[in-house]
C-alpha cells in the first residue's frame, strides 16, 4: 500500500516537472487531493501518460462557468491501485465557442459524459464521433448551465408564464 | 409448398418507445432489426430531465436536500447521504457517532428495498408474475419502518446537514430487529423460486456479457461492475460514514451459471448483496451508540470556499455530488454524477446481433432508474 502511494507520488511529481504545471492555486482552496491544472494543448499527451500509469476509469467530466473563463474537470480513478486523480483544463472565453480535444479514443465513458457537457454548457469536443444533444430536445437553443443563460419565451408555441398577468388584469378593470 | 429461399428482408427501424412497460421508466431505444435479430440498438434519453443542477444554483444548501431525493427515487436515503456528506466536508464538521450509525442502517435498508424492486421487476419482465409480489411483500416491511421514521413511503427528506432529522425510538429498533430473520427466510425462497429455475437460467445465462475491461472503460459501477468480476466497492475502497466498523464481504460475479459478466451474474450479485446488507444492519443495530442525532448548526450555512467530491455506494452504482462553493449561502455549482447514466451508455455496445427478447433481459439486468439517468 505504501509502495503504491510512493510510486504515485513519483509519477505525480514527474508529471508536474515534465509539463511545467502547478497545482491549481487560484481562488479555490484545493480540498480535492491530487489535482493539477494543465494547458489545453497538452491534454491528450498527459492523458496518455495517466492511462499508462494505471488510471483505467474516467468517472466524471464536469464543467464550470466562471465569469471570464470555463473550467473542465476530469476525475480519474484507478481500480487496481485505488487512487483517484483530478485534472483541470482552463478555456478562455473568446468570440467563438470554446473547444477541446475529445477523450473518446482513450476512454469509452467519455462518449456520453462529453455529450452531456456539450449539451448543457456548450463546449465543443473535437474528434467526438457523435456530438449531439443528449438530455435536452434536439432543437433546443442555448446552453442552460451558463451563467448568462436566459430562458427563451417561446418553444414550439408554448409561451413562458407571465408573472405580472394578474396585476395587468386588475389594472385593466380599473 | 416449397419454401422460397430467395426472400429478401430489409432492416426495420423499430421504436422501443418511451411508453413501454419493460423499459423501467421513460427510456426510448431505437432498434435496427432484421426479423427477430437486432443489429443495433441506440438508447435515447432525456425524457425525465428536470434541470436539477441549474435549480440547485438558486437554492440554499439545506433546501437542495429534497431535490436530491428525487434523482434515483428508489434509494432516496442514499442520495441524501451522498449530498449531506459533501456539504459536511465543505463545512468541516464531524457528525455524531449515533447519527453516523443511523445513516448506515437506513442506507442499507434502502439498498435492500431497491434490490428487491430490481429482483421483482426483472422476473416480471421475463414473464414470471409471482416473484414480483413476493418481493413487494418484503419491501412492505421496510417501507413501514421508514414511514414510522420519516413520515413518507418513498421520498423521505430524512437526512439533514449535520445528522438526521428524527431519532430511532424503541418501536423502530424492535421492527428492524424483527425484519432481519424475515428477510433471511425470504431470500431462501427467492433462490428456490427464481435463481434455480431452469427457464430463468436459460434466459439469462451467456446473455449481455460485459468483459472486465469493457466494464471499467465505460465507467460502470455498482453491481454491473462487480458482476463482471471487478472487486471494487466504495464502502471498502474509500470508506465513508462508519463502514470501517463493520465486517462484511463484497460479492463478485464468477460465472455462476454461465460466463463471467453475463446477466445472471449481475442479478445474482444483487441478491448476495442483500445478505451482506443484513449482516451490516445486524451489527449496527446491536451496537448503536448513544448520543445526539444531529449537530446544532446555524440557520444560514456558509461553507468555506472550495470544492469536494465524495462518492458513495448507491444500490445502482456510484453517486457523487461535485459541489463547488464560493463562500456564499448558495452553491456555485453542483454536478451530480448519476450511476445509471454511465451504466446505460454501454447498451449500444453489447446489443449487437441479439434477439429482441434478449434486449429486455439486458436492460433489466443493468437495473437503471431514469431519474438517475436524466436528473
Amino acid at each position: 500500500m505504501q509502495e503504491t502511494i510512493n510510486s504515485f507520488n513519483d509519477f505525480f511529481n514527474e508529471l508536474k516537472n515534465n509539463f511545467n504545471i502547478n497545482q491549481n492555486s487560484e481562488s479555490l482552496e484545493a480540498t480535492l487531493e491530487n489535482k493539477i491544472l494543465i494547458p489545453k494543448n497538452d491534454l491528450q499527451r498527459i492523458v496518455t501518460k495517466i492511462k499508462n500509469f494505471g488510471f483505467d476509469m474516467l468517472r466524471l467530466i464536469s464543467s464550470v462557468d466562471y465569469k471570464d473563463h470555463f473550467l473542465i474537470i476530469y476525475h480519474f480513478l484507478s481500480t487496481t491501485k485505488n487512487i483517484s486523480m483530478v485534472v483541470e483544463v482552463k478555456l478562455e472565453k473568446n468570440d467563438d465557442n470554446p473547444s477541446l480535444d475529445s477523450l473518446t479514443p482513450f476512454y469509452n465513458s467519455a462518449n456520453w459524459l462529453e455529450r452531456e457537457v456539450y449539451d448543457l454548457m456548450g463546449i465543443i469536443f473535437k474528434g467526438h464521433p457523435n456530438l449531439r444533444r443528449i438530455l435536452l430536445a434536439l432543437d433546443w437553443e442555448g446552453y442552460p448551465l451558463r451563467k448568462d443563460y436566459v430562458m427563451p419565451n417561446n418553444y414550439h408555441g408554448i409561451t413562458k408564464h407571465d408573472n405580472n398577468e394578474q396585476e395587468n388584469l386588475k389594472n385593466l378593470n380599473n | 409448398m416449397p419454401m422460397n429461399n430467395n426472400l429478401e428482408t430489409n432492416e426495420l427501424l423499430v421504436n422501443f418507445g418511451p411508453q413501454h412497460p419493460s423499459t423501467h421508466g421513460v427510456l426510448r431505444v431505437v432498434v435496427k432489426s432484421q426479423g427477430e435479430i437486432i443489429k443495433e440498438a441506440y438508447p435515447k434519453i432525456g425524457f425525465l430531465h428536470r434541470c436539477f443542477e441549474k435549480i440547485a444554483e438558486n437554492l440554499k444548501y439545506n433546501q437542495v436536500t429534497p431535490y436530491t431525493d428525487r434523482l434515483d427515487y428508489l434509494s432516496s436515503m442514499n442520495n441524501e447521504i451522498a449530498y449531506c456528506l459533501g456539504v459536511e466536508k465543505l463545512l468541516d464538521i464531524q457528525i455524531p457517532k449515533r447519527a453516523s450509525y443511523i445513516r448506515v442502517i437506513v442506507a442499507e435498508l434502502n439498498r435492500i428495498a431497491s434490490h428487491l424492486i430490481s429482483f421483482g421487476s426483472y422476473a416480471l419482465d421475463l414473464g414470471a408474475y409471482t416473484p414480483f409480489l413476493y418481493a413487494f411483500r418484503e419491501r412492505e416491511y421496510i417501507i413501514t419502518i421508514f414511514e414510522k421514521l420519516a413520515g413518507n413511503r418513498l421520498l423521505y427528506n430524512y437526512n439533514k446537514i449535520g445528522g438526521v432529522s428524527r431519532d430511532f425510538d424503541d418501536d423502530i429498533i424492535k421492527l428492524i430487529k424483527e425484519f432481519i430473520p424475515i428477510m433471511e427466510k425470504a431470500l431462501k425462497e427467492y433462490h428456490t423460486l427464481v435463481s434455480e429455475n431452469l427457464i430463468f437460467i436459460n434466459r439469462t445465462k451467456n446473455i449481455g456479457i460485459i468483459t472486465k475491461n469493457d466494464a471499467i472503460n465505460f465507467a460502470l459501477t455498482g453491481p454491473c461492475l462487480r458482476g463482471s468480476g471487478v472487486k471494487f466497492d466504495l464502502r471498502k475502497n474509500a470508506p465513508y460514514l462508519s463502514y470501517n466498523d463493520f465486517d462484511f464481504d463484497i460479492p463478485t460475479g464468477t460465472g455462476f451459471k454461465g460466463t463471467v459478466g453475463d446477466s445472471f451474474d449481475r442479478y445474482y450479485v444483487r441478491l448476495l448483496e442483500i445478505e451482506e446488507s443484513l449482516k451490516i444492519i445486524k451489527q449496527a443495530i446491536n451496537n448503536l451508540p448513544s448520543g445526539d442525532y444531529i449537530l446544532k448548526l446555524p440557520k444560514i450555512l456558509k461553507p468555506n470556499q472550495g470544492e469536494c467530491y465524495i462518492p458513495c455506494e448507491n444500490p445502482k452504482g456510484e453517486l457523487g455530488f461535485y459541489i463547488i462553493s464560493d463562500g456564499s449561502d448558495k452553491p456555485y455549482r453542483i454536478k451530480a454524477r448519476g450511476a445509471s447514466f454511465s451504466n446505460l451508455s454501454i447498451l449500444s455496445h453489447i446489443c449487437k446481433n441479439i434477439f429482441v427478447a434478449d434486449l429486455i433481459t439486458i436492460i433489466g439486468s443493468l437495473d437503471i432508474v431514469l431519474g438517475d439517468v436524466d436528473r
